[in-house]
């Protein structure tokens, strides 16, 4: 069963990521953050196997979001889903996440690409 | 190719400063309307895996065509978040295979050539220092386009390239239907009228990705098209010999 840390702000497509890992049988939602800050602070705390993040938050630049998680949660893999493209975290921070998803991505798609990021 | 006496040509070329207002433009609209499409796409999903039985026959194909539309928006998500990509993406040139390229966009587009039952006739390709990542984008937005523009069952494709002193010039035809003067002259304009209406059409802004890409290779591109019909979209690539 592979763990994700939801970080997304706006409230109905949080709602809607829990409702779609938690109808996968192989992903639960091990907790929510809406804002960089909490993300960074769920993540030293819960350990998830996946942090599922959207750039563009409030709080800290997403960049300082991936390399944060990376420092707090080493094992955690990062996959990105948002309406930027990678561009939006430079290459730096781009090369340390597991995968960057738009967020028009289909389900299958997106259930697949978190378990095999939390399977390493 | 169909070649007539009087082809149509136009050469594409955008102004920096429009291109990078048009970037910022579809970075943010990409980010707008992608949460909101990937909303109601991700419910029509969970609807069709939970209720699937009691929606029955007619609830499924009202079903079918919600997804269809939603579908449809998000291909215009997609193409302007590439635009905007494209745009930012860093420019990496090293050798590359042309034909792996044209292999990786193909592969990409397997479904749709498939459901059209097109043949993509591939034409020897040169070795050329170009980046590797926007050149397959560069062959998956040509051969969309291409296959946006013809009919299903008795489309043709043709993919080419030439390496010459001063660079490279790659070439992709279709005998789809001809373009008119003003559509081949706007070929290259973002949101330009696509060739064709189906799903493949997208935002209309295939070609001018591909006009992108070809401009940060210090490259450019051009369109004929002819009177009986068929379109040749040519890349030219400085420097990639």
């Amino acid at each position: 069963m592979t763990g994700v840390l939801v970080c997304e702000d706006a409230p109905d497509m949080r709602a809607l990521l829990r409702d779609v890992l938690d109808a996968d049988p192989g992903l639960r939602v091990v907790g929510e953050a809406h804002d960089g800050s909490a993300a960074l602070r769920l993540a030293g705390q819960l350990q998830p196997d996946v942090v599922l993040l959207d750039i563009g938050m409030p709080g800290p630049p997403s960049r300082d979001v991936v390399e944060g998680v990376r420092r707090v949660a080493p094992s955690a893999a990062i996959v990105v889903l948002s309406g930027y493209g990678p561009d939006r975290l430079g290459p730096e921070a781009s090369d340390q996440v597991a995968a960057h998803l738009p967020k028009t991505t289909d389900l299958a798609t997106l259930r697949r690409t978190l378990r095999e990021a939390g399977a390493g | 190719m169909i070649r007539t006496a009087a082809p149509i040509r136009h050469e594409g070329h955008a102004r920096p400063d429009d291109a990078q207002a048009l970037n910022a433009f579809a970075a943010r609209a990409a980010h707008s309307l992608g949460t909101g499409v990937g909303l109601a796409a991700g419910y029509a999903a969970l609807l069709r895996e939970s209720s699937a039985e009691r929606l029955g026959a007619e609830g499924l194909a009202a079903l079918d065509g919600l997804e269809g539309g939603l579908d449809r928006v998000r291909l215009f998500v997609e193409d302007l978040l590439e635009l905007a990509v494209v745009e930012a993406a860093p420019v990496h040139r090293a050798p590359v295979r042309v034909d792996a390229a044209v292999a990786a966009a193909i592969d990409s587009l397997a479904e749709p050539i498939a459901e059209a039952g097109v043949g993509v006739e591939i034409g020897p390709l040169p070795d050329i220092v170009a980046d590797a990542g926007l050149l397959e984008r560069l062959f998956r937005h040509l051969l969309r386009g291409a296959l946006a523009a013809i009919e299903p069952g008795s489309g043709r494709i043709a993919v080419s390239g030439t390496r010459h002193p001063g660079g490279a010039r790659l070439q992709v035809t279709d005998n789809g239907p001809a373009l008119a003067a003003v559509d081949v002259h706007s070929l290259f304009e973002p949101f330009a009228l696509p060739r064709g209406s189906g799903r493949l059409a997208g935002a209309g802004v295939s070609m001018a990705i591909c006009r992108r890409i070809a401009e940060r290779h210090g490259g450019s591109t051009s369109a004929h098209s002819h009177r009986r019909g068929g379109c040749a979209v040519a890349v030219l690539l400085p420097g990639a010999a």
